[in-house]
């Protein structure tokens, strides 16, 4: 247990330090050490430029991977990640429209936007999926057809906008750290801290909506509105994810199986382990990004997609 | 026709369940007698299942109530049902890597709070489920690497550490073969005996049930047909009701327990 999360988190770590070391003006250990001792130049790069990206990607990539556990546990599916429950889609429905739609500076508005569009697209889905309940597959079901639906206005959007508008609301939805500053880090931790932590507090229960509704209603548990609560956090999580850094792929269905690879099967370890996962795996794509002056969203996928060969590999036995 | 058990703390007070328009239970009363084993019979469709899901609670019945302890159920918490009886489906469903040793700690949900640490009660709670299931030496094995016996094992185990006093269990012996559904049958009629719990089995083996279970029921059409101890429900005239074969029923030499020979 303690050596599965030894690993992940001085991997983080060394991520962390390589990602405020790299770059233009680049930093050897020591300067990072002048930084944190007041020396004005070290302290310029590393307090307001790269120390807030590194601060933000850890608590995006952390979300992420914590909403992606949630939705695999309440889904009950090891492919389900919080895209499934419209928030990518939502969001950049959200931002498209804002962008090609209004007129004006807009671009303050557009985490608002992100966050608006996830949490309506996320709420139509649960209100869809009920039917005297909910149930897992329904969820997924109803999920993939409000993703079509959300895809296609996008779509449909672009076609018909001004080139100048679409390019940007293409751009936030790649999904990047660019201009991560500490008021963004400080918004994302009042959003995402209290819904950390309720899930920490649920692990147990989340354990139990792995089994079928049969045994978890008899061993007490009230299912369908434990499922709610669990889609709430994981909405704000996700929403608050995007709303800082744009739709990111991958990340939530990624960092989960990571963790799930290190071990123990309780949410009470798994959690925290994904959550430094994920840390690694964003810092490690916007790193990436930032070598190959890309965003960190282009970066994801391409981490994520083998992976999701490799995990169709191992289960075509099923 | 329904023999009134001296006590019952589980009892369906005329129920009705329906779906879509169909009746699967009708006006249905029945009290569970404590402390005993009763095995729930009856042809494929007779609502056995369904009846067991509405004992356990997860089912509100379309008319009558089910009790337990007196109460309605459904004026119950989930929590405080969880506590009373457990509930063991025909194919319960886990994450396949979960450890044996986790998948029974999961029966300790009722008996824990928020912020309530795991204590030496659910300790002891798990490991004696493990010992009484035989499952100790399984205890760090996970759930996909086990057979079907030790399966149905794991899971009973899980049932038992719930520490419940009302044990239900749908079809607990269904695809095990013969070795392992005499194990189940026999760790039933155990814990019933010697722990003195409340088993409420759905079965499918006639002639099983009345060798182990103290009290049989048996169902057709969602309606309960009789009930009572293996000896007066084991007549022929009842087993051809039933399940419309025609049987011979003879007496086992050594338990003495009725045994069904089916013929058409």
């Amino acid at each position: 247990m303690r050596a599965g999360i030894a690993l992940p988190v001085s991997l983080a770590l060394a991520m962390a330090l390589l990602t405020l070391a790299w770059g233009d003006a680049g930093l050897a250990p020591a300067d990072i050490l002048a930084a944190l001792r007041g020396d004005p130049v070290a302290g310029v790069v590393v307090g307001t430029l790269r120390g807030p990206r590194v601060a933000v990607a850890i608590l995006v990539g952390a979300c992420l991977a914590v909403a992606g556990t949630i939705t695999q546990a309440v889904m009950r599916n090891p492919l389900a990640e919080p895209g499934l429950l419209g928030i990518n889609g939502g969001a950049g429905l959200g931002v498209t429209i804002l962008i090609v739609h209004l007129t004006g500076p807009t671009g303050h508005l557009m985490p608002l936007a992100g966050f608006a569009g996830a949490t309506l697209a996320a709420a139509a889905i649960y209100g869809l999926a009920w039917r005297q309940g909910t149930s897992a597959i329904r969820l997924i079901l109803v999920g993939i057809g409000i993703g079509a639906l959300t895809g296609a206005a996008i779509s449909f959007l672009t076609a018909f906008g001004d080139v100048r508008d679409v390019q940007r609301a293409v751009g936030w939805m790649a999904g990047s750290l660019y201009g991560a500053d500490w008021t963004r880090f400080s918004w994302l931790l009042a959003w995402s801290m209290p819904a950390l932590v309720a899930t920490r507090l649920l692990a147990r229960e989340l354990d139990i909506l792995g089994f079928d509704d049969d045994c978890i209603q008899s061993l007490g548990l009230r299912l369908h509105l434990m499922r709610g609560i669990l889609i709430l956090l994981c909405t704000i999580l996700a929403g608050a994810a995007v709303a800082a850094a744009g739709p990111l792929a991958f990340i939530g269905l990624l960092a989960p199986h990571l963790a799930r690879i290190c071990g123990d099967t309780r949410h009470a370890y798994r959690l925290p382990l994904a959550a430094t996962w994920g840390a690694i795996l964003l810092l490690a794509a916007d790193l990436g990004g930032r070598l190959l002056n890309l965003p960190a969203g282009v970066l994801t996928p391409l981490i994520g997609v083998p992976f999701i060969g490799i995990l169709l590999w191992k289960q075509r036995d099923d | 026709m329904i023999e009134r058990a001296p006590e019952s703390r589980l009892e369906a007070r005329s129920i009705s369940i329906g779906y879509s328009g169909r009746d699967i239970i009708r006006n249905l009363s029945f009290s569970v007698p404590t402390g005993q084993f009763t095995a729930l019979l009856g042809p494929n469709g007779s609502g056995k299942s369904t009846l067991l899901r509405a004992l356990a609670g997860l089912i509100t019945p379309a008319s009558g109530a089910v009790l337990i302890d007196g109460l309605p159920m459904a004026s119950m918490s989930r929590g405080q049902i969880a506590r009373r009886l457990s509930l063991m489906p025909q194919s319960p469903r886990a994450p396949e890597d979960i450890t044996v040793r986790d998948l029974v700690a999961q029966g300790r949900y009722p008996h824990r709070g928020l912020f309530t640490r795991w204590s030496l009660a659910d300790d002891a709670a798990c490991r004696r489920a493990l010992e009484l299931t035989e499952t100790l030496e399984l205890a760090d094995t996970p759930l996909c690497n086990l057979s079907g016996g030790q399966r149905q094992r794991a899971w009973t185990a899980m049932t038992l550490a719930q520490s419940s006093d009302i044990l239900l269990l749908d079809e607990p012996t269904t695809y095990l073969d013969i070795s392992h559904q005499l194990n189940v049958m026999a760790l039933l009629k155990r814990l019933v005996h010697e722990q003195g719990t409340t088993v409420v089995a759905v079965l499918h083996d006639v002639t099983q049930a009345a060798r182990f279970a103290d009290q049989m029921l048996l169902l057709k059409d969602g309606q309960l047909v009789a009930s009572g101890p293996p000896v007066q429900v084991m007549r022929a005239d009842l087993i051809a009701a039933v399940f419309a074969v025609e049987a011979t029923i003879i007496e086992d030499p050594v338990d003495h327990t009725p045994v069904c020979l089916a013929r058409r």
